[in-house]
């Protein structure tokens, strides 16, 4: 079928393909009365077609690919005014599908098919069927990886190719991709290209909004080229509009002023890595030259996570002045080796000197006049609730200091000093977070990925103010994924790869080893596409192998395995229900071991698990008891003993044993169950058998599978927050002032779930009834399990009664 | 009606009030063995998530569903309560739902978050009175937990997590939720 698109494609290319989208003088605003982001825009969308939208960010690119999904104003409310023409086909639900850019932000399930599945279980597709369907997506994307493998430990490339599996797996009309590339390192980008590139030639339609896109350019028919006010500048064929417009996308800052015009548009080939990489001549740079005096040096570092050895044998001097660039793939410890030269984290191994003197050796705020630190993400960073009293580092009571305005002038901040630093556009938090960094003078200035994300307007201004620093004598390190960028600024370019510094010199010294910047896959984001072949980066650790259990009692083991989950959780929640009842050491004592027996037995524990299991529990039992010595109601004529406000007595010691008996069966009770059921399980049985609605069930489950990204937040708030000197005085302290980054972080990671699981077709009957969708995993009940259900409490219960 | 990003919303944050409960599980017993007085002004904690979901989303059921899935949570952490943990949560949780409900769900007035607050404690020392055995308890202890925990219940779970929606709402991302369409429909 694929074929003879290509064939009619190919056969007929004056044929005037069928429109899917027109859009006529469309406008969209987010709220009434607020500006709208998107203004009279016209163009239109044609069968096999590729559109490719550029414009510099917050032009409402996204918003209108998001219009063209059909998710405005559906799952984003925003008022949409003009004319609007849909394809029938696009219509119905599967239509259209949409890559969005945070990978770990569109995944609602926890293993790779019930990913891919969740798409077609919306669609209806018969359970019989799904399988092969899931197979056939995952090889279409090149994803070689077992079906229960847990998404959640791939790369940010491999993860990118399963949400494009999981669209393709509903054969949609329209398959957009907004800006997929964007938290991804160069090798994993080329993968991302590739697979569009390979669409395109099988004639599917696409719509893409990508930042980096010279070596996507060959395979794109259309672009739109947006301007900053939300207007379409220009629509036209690829070739004909960059080669026009070049000059006016360097101004409106659609492409950074480093940045070479591609070799595709000069020469029309698209072979040769030569050709196709042609890098801008450096900047006017080197207007200080380092001195020879090191500012960081490292000796013999190497660095560990557990048993994993990150990168070893790292010998690096930093002379004074300069401007460092770190590059090197995703995953290499580019950021860790930063951290490491901040002393923001232990090596395992090895030293790191500040100009001559060792790390250990400086106070902690010795430390902070030297050093200035910038995270990836600018957030981490923000301690007030205001932008001004954040620039100025404590709260303003009346007007701020003038250096303070000064600075909001300079990084474009003025008038917004009284709003949230949380509340402002990704531009504004980065550009905030360094402003806040040069507020004061220091020595060292190290930053992890600072363009990244940004648009070339944001990036072209933090460049050039670390430059001015360098010029004033200051050393700079960053880290990278833009070689334009470290030909055009970096003095000095350290190459990690392979676990270990591969390179380290001037950044024209580079470009003369190929065989470095090959082995780093440093360039593999700009060469042309077709000039290697495809690498698969590996997925960094598959927790299972490709086991052959059936889907629905995935991880289960013992007689665990023939139970309905939904059902286990009923009888635990009656068994402890039952033991209310139990009063008496003998009684609570029994229930007890009727626990321990069913975790023996039921999930098929050892007797050694089953108490390393329940072990943490018991000095929580001890304080327990010991409440109950003291504050029970003492009965007349018992001995008791009165310490301040205490009544020890032996009666009250007997209660304190009987219900901490009673609180621990109630406890394996609780393990029994985490240990017998699988999650995903239970709640999709919650939906399948007892009709929770599965907006609920799904809803629920997407929630879960974001609780994880949490640890790693929190370690790096503890790091930024710490760098400032701003950390909380008490370790338990920390919950109250990480509160706000961790909430809005997390709420809007809802956001876009929510949002991604709607494209996906989990709405109307599919996301409101068990009845509208159909099941991967069959969860079923069987007679046994009200024999479970009524069996686990009625033992208890019977005990109880016997023991009286 | 429930939108899918509201279900989101109340399971992630339900997530973090869990890990809190769990912390506190600990904090608060180790306190509380000192007397049931303080335990129960400690105790509002525990139900922090019914308010801090129901603020936002405004829906009939946010508050017990916050309430339910932090507990499950909690238990799934490794709580010492145990399956009773999750007892804890439908009940406290389904307290400070009725609160809510005795308005209709129409008012999010501080004071009336306050007393939703407090009758959520209502489901804690109903737990308490007839599973943890504080039955057993002389009369001035049990009278104590009661008052204590109906103050901590309208100050630690009703103005706190307003406080925080609040908060959360100034950084904008709540823009989208009912909370800020109702914010804005006021201030207009």
């Amino acid at each position: 079928m694929i074929d003879q698109r290509q064939l009619t494609r190919k056969a007929l290319p004056m044929q005037p393909r069928e429109s899917l989208i027109r859009f006529d003088d469309v406008s969209i605003a987010y709220e009434e009365q607020s500006k709208p982001v998107i203004h009279d825009v016209s163009f239109q969308v044609r069968e096999g077609e590729s559109v490719l939208f550029l414009g510099p960010s917050g032009c409402g690119k996204s918003t209108l690919a998001m219009l063209c999904a059909r998710l405005i104003p559906s799952s984003v409310e925003a008022q949409v005014k003009g004319e609007l023409h849909y394809h029938p086909s696009l219509c119905s639900t599967g239509g259209i599908g949409y890559v969005f850019q945070d990978p770990d932000a569109q995944f609602c399930m926890i293993h790779v098919d019930d990913e891919v599945a969740f798409g077609l279980e919306n669609v209806g597709v018969p359970r019989e069927n799904m399988h092969s369907v899931i197979r056939a997506s995952l090889d279409t994307v090149h994803l070689d990886v077992p079906m229960d493998a847990q998404h959640a430990t791939f790369s940010g490339g491999m993860k990118q190719k399963l949400a494009v599996a999981s669209a393709l797996a509903l054969k949609p009309k329209l398959l957009i991709f907004d800006e997929p590339t964007a938290n991804l390192d160069p090798l994993s980008t080329r993968v991302v290209f590739e697979q569009i590139a390979r669409l395109h030639e099988q004639g599917q339609t696409l719509i893409v909004i990508e930042h980096k896109f010279h070596a996507l350019l060959p395979h794109m028919d259309t672009v739109v080229l947006f301007d900053r006010d939300g207007t379409v500048h220009r629509v036209g064929p690829t070739r004909e509009v960059l080669a026009e417009e070049w000059t006016w996308m360097v101004d409106a800052g659609v492409v950074p002023a480093w940045k070479g015009k591609p070799a595709w548009l000069v020469t029309g080939t698209r072979s040769a890595l030569e050709s196709a990489y042609q890098p801008m001549q450096p900047r006017q740079r080197g207007r200080s030259v380092p001195v020879d005096k090191p500012a960081i040096s490292l000796h013999g570092l190497s660095l560990q996570y557990g048993e994993r050895t990150i990168w070893s044998n790292v010998d690096l001097t930093i002379p004074t002045g300069a401007f460092v660039a770190v590059v090197g793939p995703n995953g290499v410890g580019k950021s860790s080796l930063l951290q490491v030269m901040a002393g923001l984290q232990k090596p395992a191994s090895g030293q790191v000197t500040w100009f001559g003197r060792a790390l250990k050796d400086l106070s902690a705020t010795e430390k902070q006049r030297i050093l200035s630190f910038c995270f990836q993400n600018p957030e981490y960073q923000f301690i007030y609730e205001r932008v001004g009293d954040e620039l100025a580092n404590g709260v303003v009571q009346g007007d701020l200091p003038t250096q303070v305005s000064r600075l909001l002038e300079e990084f474009g901040l003025a008038g917004l000093e009284d709003h949230s630093p949380f509340a402002l556009s990704q531009g504004q938090k980065r550009r905030l977070s360094v402003a806040a960094m040069v507020r004061e003078e220091h020595d060292l200035y190290l930053l992890d990925e600072p363009t990244f994300g940004q648009d070339a307007r944001t990036q072209l201004a933090i460049l050039e103010r670390l430059a001015q620093l360098q010029d004033q004598g200051k050393t700079v390190v960053i880290t990278t994924h833009d070689m334009d960028l470290v030909r055009s600024y970096a003095t000095h370019v350290a190459v990690l790869c392979d676990g270990g510094i591969a390179f380290f010199g001037s950044p024209d010294d580079l470009c003369e080893r190929p065989d470095v910047l090959r082995r780093a896959h440093l360039l593999a984001d700009v060469e042309a596409l077709d000039s290697t072949p495809e690498q698969q980066p590996q997925p960094v650790q598959l927790r299972s192998s490709g086991s052959n259990q059936p889907v629905n009692i995935r991880g289960q083991r013992g007689l665990a395995k023939y139970l309905n989950p939904p059902l286990s959780m009923l009888a635990v929640v009656a068994t402890v229900l039952v033991g209310i009842a139990a009063r008496e050491l003998p009684q609570t004592l029994a229930l007890f071991v009727w626990a321990v027996l069913l975790l023996l037995v039921v999930p098929g524990l050892s007797p050694w698990k089953v108490l390393k299991r329940l072990s943490p529990f018991l000095g929580f039992y001890v304080l327990y008891i010991w409440s109950f010595a003291a504050f029970s109601a003492v009965p007349p004529g018992a001995k008791s003993l009165h310490v301040l406000w205490y009544h020890i007595s032996l009666p009250g010691l007997m209660n304190g044993v009987v219900l901490a008996f009673r609180m621990l069966a109630a406890v394996a009770m609780g393990v029994l169950l985490v240990a017998s059921t699988e999650m995903t399980s239970f709640i999709v049985g919650v939906c399948q058998n007892f009709r929770l609605a599965p907006k609920f069930a799904y809803g629920i489950l997407a929630g879960l599978r974001l609780a994880p990204l949490f640890q790693s937040e929190w370690t790096k708030l503890r790091q930024a927050r710490q760098l400032r000197g701003k950390d909380a005085r008490w370790p338990w302290m920390r919950p109250v002032t990480y509160a706000l980054p961790l909430l809005t972080q997390a709420i809007r990671m809802s956001e876009r779930v929510a949002t991604a699981m709607e494209a996906r077709g989990f709405v109307g009957a599919a996301a409101n009834s068990a009845q509208g969708r159909t099941f991967y995993r069959d969860i079923r009940i069987h007679w046994w399990d009200w024999v479970y259900v009524v069996a686990v409490p009625g033992v208890a219960l019977a005990l109880i009664l016997v023991l009286k | 009606m429930w939108k899918l990003r509201d279900i989101v919303v109340t399971v992630i944050l339900s997530v973090v009030c869990g890990a809190i409960y769990m912390g506190w599980d600990w904090l608060a017993t180790l306190t509380g063995s000192a007397s049931p007085w303080l335990l129960g002004l400690m105790n509002g904690v525990w139900w922090i998530a019914s308010v801090l979901v129901a603020y936002i989303v405004r829906r009939p059921g946010a508050a017990f569903l916050g309430g339910a899935v932090s507990a499950l949570f909690e238990w799934a952490f490794g709580s010492p309560y145990g399956a009773n943990a999750l007892i804890s949560g439908l009940l406290q949780g389904g307290g400070t739902e009725v609160g809510l409900l005795l308005f209709g769900w129409k008012r999010y007035s501080t004071s009336v978050l306050m007393f939703a607050g407090a009758f959520g404690g209502v489901g804690n020392i109903l737990q308490w009175y007839f599973q943890y055995g504080g039955g057993e308890f002389s009369l001035t202890n049990q009278l104590g937990y009661i008052i204590t925990t109906l103050i901590s219940g309208a100050i630690l779970a009703g103005l706190l997590p307003k406080w925080i929606d609040d908060a959360l709402y100034r950084t904008g991302v709540l823009r989208n939720f009912e909370i800020g369409k109702q914010m804005r429909a006021l201030s207009k």
